[in-house]
């Protein structure tokens, strides 16, 4: 009891903020009670002001449905850290290096040329290879994108 | 009731029928993040999507308004978030032209800014009610079903339906302070 009205009960309110009727009585207790007011402004806000602005659009409607991902696509991940591609660019390398190695061991060839076949198979790795996480392509893209975007 | 199957098969015009029931949830929640109107549509465009990617991973036992309102919530939050992180709220009127009018009325700055605010933190206290007080309140009052409707959605009685979003509001209530 505040104002010395009762307060009205939470379906109350919803019909009072719904009707857009007077309700003197109604009126009366918000203007004295914070508690009930409060509780108003919450409803208000959550169910809207009946405006229709919260009605999405036939032409919305299409352009959302327009724009959506194949069905079979599932959620894409999201970017990968450079520290990843650090990684894969590192496990490119070893794997050049050790192949480059053992050819080096059968064909001698010197070990600058070794260790340059080891970067150049690394570098590949992380541009077109399935790399350390198996999605260092749209990666390298995804960075390149957001690096375009800053 | 959703038809889990053709939301998990991805059937883009059942997704069409989803957004016709339960657009308004997902347009109220971006209305109090959005900076203008072209931001509504991107935000509606970017929650559906998300949506839609994460359709799998909807359960089908609760109901699809209230696991929406939550991806449209966290996602405008993680939007909002990041551009306030970028410039100050002033450098954002600024860069508006002062109040911006997708709301039909024309407050000053600061009131709309308050508004919003409040706004905000209303989407975030209802997230944090437990599942079926949320429920009630997005389908009743958000959604604007009848205590019928809810009831039989919810599969529990009216009177449960009314105690629900009561306490639901009242919790609010103290959740905001």
């Amino acid at each position: 009891m505040k104002n010395g009205t009762h307060c009205p009960s939470t379906d109350e309110l919803i019909g009072y903020a719904g009707s857009r009727d007077e309700d003197r009585e109604v009126e009366e207790h918000l203007r004295g009670c914070d508690e009930c007011a409060a509780e108003l402004s919450i409803l208000v806000t959550l169910a809207g002001d009946g405006s229709g602005e919260r009605e999405v659009s036939e032409a919305m409607i299409s352009r959302i449905v327009a724009g959506l991902p194949g069905p079979g696509t599932a959620r894409q991940p999201g970017p990968v850290t450079r520290l990843q591609l650090l990684l894969s660019w590192g496990l490119g390398f070893l794997t050049g290096l050790s192949s480059a190695a053992a050819v080096g061991s059968l064909s001698d060839i010197g070990p600058g040329r070794v260790l340059l076949l080891a970067a150049v198979f690394g570098l590949l790795c992380v541009l077109f290879g399935p790399g350390q996480t198996g999605r260092v392509r749209p990666a390298y893209r995804g960075l390149a994108g957001a690096g375009s975007r800053e | 009731m959703i038809d889990t199957r053709r939301l998990r098969d991805g059937d883009p015009e059942y997704f069409a029928t989803l957004i016709r029931e339960h657009g308004r949830v997902v347009k109220a929640v971006c209305l109090s993040f959005a900076e203008s109107q072209d931001d509504v549509d991107d935000l509606l465009q970017e929650v559906w999507t998300l949506i839609y990617q994460k359709r799998r991973t909807h359960r089908g036992e609760g109901s699809f308004a209230a696991w929406a309102h939550r991806v449209a919530k966290r996602h405008c939050i993680d939007v909002y978030r990041k551009r306030t992180s970028e410039r100050s709220g002033l450098e954002w009127f600024v860069r508006n032209g002062g109040a911006t009018d997708i709301h039909g009325k024309d407050p000053t700055p600061g009131e709309e800014m308050d508004r919003r605010e409040a706004e905000r933190t209303i989407w975030e206290a209802l997230d944090a009610l437990p599942e079926k007080q949320r429920e009630a309140i997005v389908l009743r009052l958000i959604e604007g079903r009848s205590p019928a409707q809810v009831s039989h959605q919810m599969k529990i009685d009216k009177v449960s339906v009314r105690s629900n979003i009561s306490r639901g509001i009242k919790r609010m209530r103290s959740i905001i302070g």
